[in-house]
């Protein structure tokens, strides 16, 4: 009897590693990627160690705020560190797995001529390898840019999608007493304000090639559409039609604008060419229509109409011209933004009297809430890469920019104090 | 309205009720606070006539005659009083009416004058909703005038929305206060 | 069991012993093949913290692979390391207050195993040869290494706190697997079909915790929540990787190349089979959080 028991016992033990044919694991028990982001180190001549410590801190801004990371405690690095390390040779793999990095951020700058030459490098500590390498050359003001590019580099590495650290940010201030545009880097440094109308300027759109910018000013008595060209500065009144010409969109390949126009006796959408000329009228409703948002392809556009009553979300597919509402029961909807992934649609909506972000599928479904508690969240508008939103609020009183995560996680204030910031707008990368 | 469609909510039919009371009461007291308080001292005698035009509203024609005299001043502007709107609306309410009745009266009084009507709201809103909501009001102002015998070209709008509060506080009173159609003189 | 229908008699000869052995690879099959329940399963495995310091055994007793710490300690670990129980089963285990000594011995332990504890931890694997696991302590390590082992002792303190926990828990498991299982401190260490005798969990399970702490990816580096690969390995009797293959790929280029570091990180494994092992490991983010 005994025998024949531990002879179950045995059998069964060798079954049950037979059955062990398949193991499944149902999520990555670390959920983002150890980074170690090393200080750069002075190639040649003088050390800089103002310049070194700003590239660090951007990049580890920016490595925060995507989510993606958790920085290594520089506090641990072994001496590895203290080299420059450009090719994969150098590095000493071993110090870095041993304190569980995946990846490495190292490099070195040295100034060339009065330039400053930046030299960046990521590497796999798992496959010891170079995943990606930049240098970058120019004055000790290109710093942040050159942080915000690696790291828009680093995130294509990680994921093969660039990042959004090196695009700017447009957006209307009024710390001067009036409103007028203004431009910032994505982190809200290097703030530029643009126009001097010493009116009321409004609601800035980027050209897809990032060039130029269109918005509203009432300089001419009159809302009206200008666009300046970032490079000349130089500006051009591109409709000046009676009445309202707001909420200018360019179409995702450049070619047209959609925007409200009231010349009619009533706010429609309309279509312009680039240079102010009427291509055609989009809609013909006695509802106000304004905020138009163009799907990634330009053939679908989503826009707000109060035709059924209350503000809502109503996408018009520019062929056939059939428009569907998509906007569920709420009684107030606002400034919808498409997402340059296509896939979903940022908007506001006010439940009580405060206006939060939510985001939506085109077709009407799934919708989201991303931004809670008191103050008003409005205009939000994607990132180029689709990972973030910015948008203005006035939680913390005072009207403010902040950029989050397109789920709504990692909320930070890129404008700095001082002034009532508004309606920003997000450029492609540069 | 052309929306008779509107869900009349309790929410809603307070904030009727109470932009009704509101707008009683901007006929009167108002009056003297836009006159005094907004258009400066300067215009004290212009508003003296104006509170009581507003008081009165039925007095209308002699007060106005009484101006007469203070009328080559640009402060003569007060005379042309702000109408209020309820919140996303913009029809004109009773009290609105009344205004514009006194408005009217006024410019054809003052026939060489040429105004230009500004609509404004609360902000409460989109800024781009509330720039066509804005403008609304100011069309239906317009209308209402040139119902009233005003001509057309004497009349021109603009829509400011919510850029320019009379109060930027954010209360119901503000609130109430900046959902507005304004006059001002062109030259 | 089938043991009381088989009234033993005498000797079993060799035929009964291929039937039974038979009977049961079929039954085994069937469970495990999902026939009965019609695949569904496998959709709602319960996943047990397991700790990975302690090695799987060939006959786990009965239990639960989470089982087996002090009920204290459990408590005041979990807070500063939540990320470790990944999924914490609904298990009732209230853990009354059996004493204060197990907590001060948690308290005062620290300092002492962490000497004993690092050459093990499962985290530092990856990276290192097999060679230094067992050697490391008392090995005569390069000049460079020696100027920065104080470093590495904070680092370890403030940074590898997941390692430190480890090795706490596998300090405190060892204590509660000395005074054996029960006395209010939950299941004992095993398995919840565990038959057998040995305090631990099963291999399959071990593996499959072993291979979750080494998968890293972060939900932004995907895009879609159906992604799903499935990896055949195979270690020698020695617990080294000889050969790995894609079976199914996910097609996402991210979700995959997480999956190649996973197996490039695992391919020592901190005990010998004694024989040579090959299974397919499937990788998904069914229990993705959003």
């Amino acid at each position: 009897m005994r025998r024949l028991v531990t002879l179950l016992f045995a059998l069964l033990c060798l079954s049950a590693t037979a059955a062990m044919a398949q193991i499944e694991v149902r999520a990555p028990g670390q959920q983002s990627i150890a980074v170690a982001n090393t200080e750069l180190l002075p190639l040649s001549g003088l050390p800089l160690p103002a310049v070194a410590r700003e590239l660090r801190e951007v990049v580890s801004h920016d490595l925060d705020m995507s989510g993606l990371f958790r920085q290594l405690d520089p506090a641990s690095f072994l001496d590895d560190a203290r080299r420059p390390g450009l090719t994969s040779t150098q590095v000493d793999f071993n110090q870095w797995s041993l304190l569980g990095t995946e990846i490495l951020i190292k490099g070195g700058y040295r100034m060339q001529g009065g330039r400053l030459l930046v030299e960046f490098r990521l590497y796999d500590v798992v496959h010891r390898r170079l995943l990606t390498g930049r240098s970058y050359s120019g004055t000790q003001e290109d710093v942040r840019t050159m942080a915000h590019k690696f790291v828009d580099q680093i995130l294509k590495s990680v994921t093969g999608k660039e990042g959004p650290f090196s695009s700017r940010i447009a957006y209307i201030d009024n710390r001067t007493g009036h409103k007028e545009l203004y431009l910032m880097d994505s982190d809200g440094a290097n703030s530029l304000r643009l126009t001097d109308h010493r009116s009321i300027v409004l609601n800035p759109d980027f050209s897809p090639n990032g060039r130029e910018v269109t918005f509203t000013s009432y300089r001419p008595g009159n809302p009206d559409l200008y666009r300046k060209d970032l490079g000349t500065g130089q500006e051009a009144r591109l409709s000046s039609q009676k009445g309202l010409n707001i909420s200018a969109r360019y179409r995702p390949d450049g070619r047209e604008i959609a925007l409200t126009q009231s010349g009619s006796g009533n706010p429609e959408l309309m279509l312009l060419g680039t240079d102010g000329s009427k291509r055609r009228r989009l809609t013909n409703h006695w509802g106000i229509d304004v905020d138009p948002s163009w799907s990634p392809a330009g053939d679908r556009i989503v826009f707000v109409s109060d035709r059924q009553g209350n503000p809502h979300l109503f996408v018009m597919d520019l062929l056939s011209g059939q428009t569907r509402r998509i906007s569920g029961n709420g009684k107030y909807y606002a400034t919808p933004a498409w997402s340059p992934e296509g896939d979903r649609i940022a908007f506001t909506r006010q439940e009580g009297s405060v206006f939060d972000i939510y985001t939506i599928k085109p077709d009407g479904t799934d919708e989201r809430r991303l931004t809670f508690g008191p103050g008003n969240k409005e205009h939000p508008r994607w990132s180029p890469d689709a990972r973030f939103l910015v948008y203005s609020s006035d939680q913390h009183g005072g009207r403010g920019i902040y950029i989050m995560r397109a789920d709504g996680t990692g909320i930070q204030r890129i404008s700095s104090s001082g002034g009532q910031s508004q309606h920003p707008a997000w450029s492609r990368q540069r | 309205m052309k929306r008779g469609g509107i869900r009349i909510s309790m929410q809603v039919l307070l904030m009727v009720v109470f932009a009704a009371m509101l707008a009683v009461g901007c006929a009167k007291k108002p009056a003297a606070t836009t006159a005094a308080g907004e258009d400066q001292a300067g215009a004290m005698q212009t508003a003296q006539g104006v509170e009581e035009m507003g008081a009165g509203e039925t007095g209308v024609g002699e007060s106005m005659i009484g101006d007469e005299s203070a009328m080559s001043t640009p402060q003569a502007v007060s005379s042309l009083e702000r109408i209020y709107f309820n919140y996303d609306r913009y029809d004109l309410s009773p009290e609105a009416q009344a205004i514009l009745v006194n408005n009217a009266n006024y410019l054809k009084t003052n026939s060489d004058l040429k105004v230009r009507i500004e609509g404004y709201c609360d902000e409460r809103g989109s800024d781009e909703y509330n720039l066509a909501l804005g403008e609304r009001r100011a069309l239906a102002t317009q209308k209402y005038l040139e119902s009233m015998g005003i001509a057309a070209d004497r009349l021109s709008v603009i829509s400011y929305g919510e850029e320019m509060p009379l109060d930027p506080a954010q209360t119901e009173a503000a609130f109430a206060m900046n959902r507005r159609a304004e006059f001002k003189v062109m030259p | 069991m089938t043991t009381p229908s088989f009234p033993p008699r005498n000797e079993p000869n060799l035929f009964w012993l291929l039937a039974i052995s038979l009977a049961l690879h079929m039954l085994v099959f069937v469970l495990f093949s999902g026939v009965l329940s019609g695949g569904k399963q496998h959709e709602r495995r319960p996943v047990y913290y397991v700790d990975l310091t302690k090695m799987p055994v060939l006959n786990p007793q009965a239990g639960r692979p989470d089982g087996g710490p002090a009920p204290k300690a459990k408590a005041a670990a979990k807070p500063t390391a939540p990320a470790q129980v990944s999924q914490p089963t609904p298990q009732p285990a209230p853990e009354p207050k059996p004493s204060e000594s197990k907590p001060t011995q948690v308290a005062s332990k620290p300092t002492t195993p962490q000497p004993t504890a690092t050459p093990q931890p499962t985290s530092t694997k990856p990276g290192l040869k097999p060679a230094k696991q067992d050697a490391k302590p008392s090995d005569s390590a390069p000049s460079g290494y020696q100027s920065v082992q104080e470093k590495m002792a904070a680092m370890r303190q403030s940074q590898q706190r997941a390692q430190e926990l480890a090795a706490l828990k596998g300090k405190i498991a060892a204590l509660s697997g000395d005074d054996t299982s029960g006395s209010g401190s939950g299941a004992p260490l095993g398995m919840p079909d565990g038959t057998g005798d040995e305090i631990g969990v099963d291999q399959q399970t071990w593996l499959q915790a072993f291979y979750k702490e080494n998968w890293s990816l972060s939900k932004y580096q995907v895009t879609r929540r159906d992604l799903q690969a499935t990896v055949q390995v195979t270690y020698s009797a020695d617990g080294t990787l000889t050969n790995y293959r894609f079976i199914d790929s996910s097609g996402d280029a991210a979700f995959d190349d997480s999956l190649k570091k996973t197996i490039l990180k695992t391919k020592t494994l901190p005990f010998k089979p004694g024989r040579t092992l090959q299974f397919d490991v499937v990788f998904n983010l069914k229990d993705l959080m959003d």
